[in-house]
């Protein structure tokens, strides 16, 4: 007699969630050997959604550039010590946001640093806002602080877990919560001023 | 990953970082490194067999072998610290340069033995030669035996996570 396939979604997600476990686990190991091949696979598919996170938190094309050439140096050089390649995700992020944080910091040490004001960091907006709603939307997240804008970010737009945004952050999964909440709320009144209703 | 015309390409491109993480991980880069790192120190045990074979000698030659002996570990501190922090050594990269390490200073140590058995006059300087050099080649394979057996581990683990996955190695 044959058997009926697996069409259980819960199985079949479990089992889609394992093999991408299974295959990350797989590229940290080649990294750490030290294979050309699995460097190249780690910044195809990784480069995108960090450019677009960086890019979010920063609103300046250049040092978004600058910002992620460090990163990614940072990662090359760091990917050995990765003991745990499930958390390849959140500690991708987390050097990236580091060396975010680091250039700040010296900019500010530096009494150099200028509030980007004028042109908001540009965020990916939803496919299916018009274009009227998504440069109000893009221009909200950019009057967000840069704490709430970067939960915002990793949380909605990026859609990592609550666990992984707290890892990112260095911060306990209450203020994750408190934060996206003060963060909705920002952007619900700064959206409704600007006669966005939905 | 769809990106939208705010958030624009990525830059560098992702084509551009391939092709830097391409030097970056350039073997010749690091195998310059270790034979500098195994120059400094064969030189540093040259020095040190000389300082300690030579008990008589005046106060300013003294201070000149201890300068020397500082500058030789300052230089592989420097050396060491870029290896493991700047042209960081992945698995296999360790496996080769430890293999090195382990020839010469095999080389340096055989040849402070051969130094010390047939010249009389040397025989002194040779031993203590022969001492460092011993030190640095048990040193030098212990790191080899640990290199290797992380590598194994790793590709061993690759192996089974490919097929596992269907995939190829």
């Amino acid at each position: 007699m044959m058997k009926r396939p697996n069409r259980d979604p819960e199985k079949c997600s479990e089992a889609l969630k394992r093999r991408q476990q299974l295959e990350l686990e797989l590229l940290v190991t080649r990294c750490q050997l030290g294979e050309q091949q699995g460097f190249d696979q780690l910044v195809e598919r990784w480069h995108p959604p960090l450019w677009a996170y960086v890019s979010s938190m920063t609103g300046d094309p250049a040092v978004a550039e600058e910002v992620l050439q460090e990163g990614w140096l940072r990662i090359l050089r760091g990917i050995g010590r990765l003991r745990e390649p499930a958390r390849l995700q959140a500690w991708l992020y987390s050097i990236v946001r580091r060396t975010f944080m680091d250039r700040l910091r010296d900019r500010y040490r530096l009494k150099r640093f200028e509030p980007i004001d004028e042109e908001p960091p540009g965020v990916e907006p939803p496919a299916d806002l018009d274009w009227e709603e998504r440069d109000h939307l893009q221009r909200s997240v950019g009057e967000l602080s840069l704490a709430d804008r970067e939960t915002l970010v990793l949380f909605y737009l990026r859609e990592l877990q609550l666990e992984e945004v707290a890892e990112i952050l260095d911060i306990p999964i209450g203020t994750v919560k408190s934060r996206l909440h003060r963060a909705r709320r920002a952007l619900r009144k700064s959206l409704t001023q600007k006669g966005v209703q939905r | 990953m769809n990106q939208s015309p705010t958030v624009g390409s990525p830059r560098p491109s992702v084509a551009a970082l391939q092709l830097r993480f391409a030097s970056e991980l350039s073997t010749r880069v690091r195998v310059i490194y270790t034979l500098l790192l195994l120059l400094d120190l064969v030189m540093g045990a040259v020095v040190v067999s000389l300082w300690a074979t030579e008990p008589s000698l005046p106060r300013r030659t003294h201070v000149a072998f201890g300068l020397l002996v500082t500058l030789a570990v300052t230089w592989a501190v420097v050396l060491i610290w870029t290896l493991l922090r700047r042209r960081v050594l992945m698995a296999r990269h360790r496996v080769l340069m430890t293999r090195l390490a382990v020839f010469f200073t095999g080389l340096f140590t055989t040849g402070a033995l051969v130094l010390a058995a047939t010249t009389p006059h040397l025989r002194d300087l040779g031993g203590v030669a022969a001492a460092c050099g011993g030190a640095m080649v048990l040193v030098a394979w212990m790191l080899n035996r640990r290199a290797r057996l992380r590598c194994a581990s790793l590709v061993a683990r690759a192996d089974a996570l490919a097929i596992e996955l269907g995939v190829e190695t």
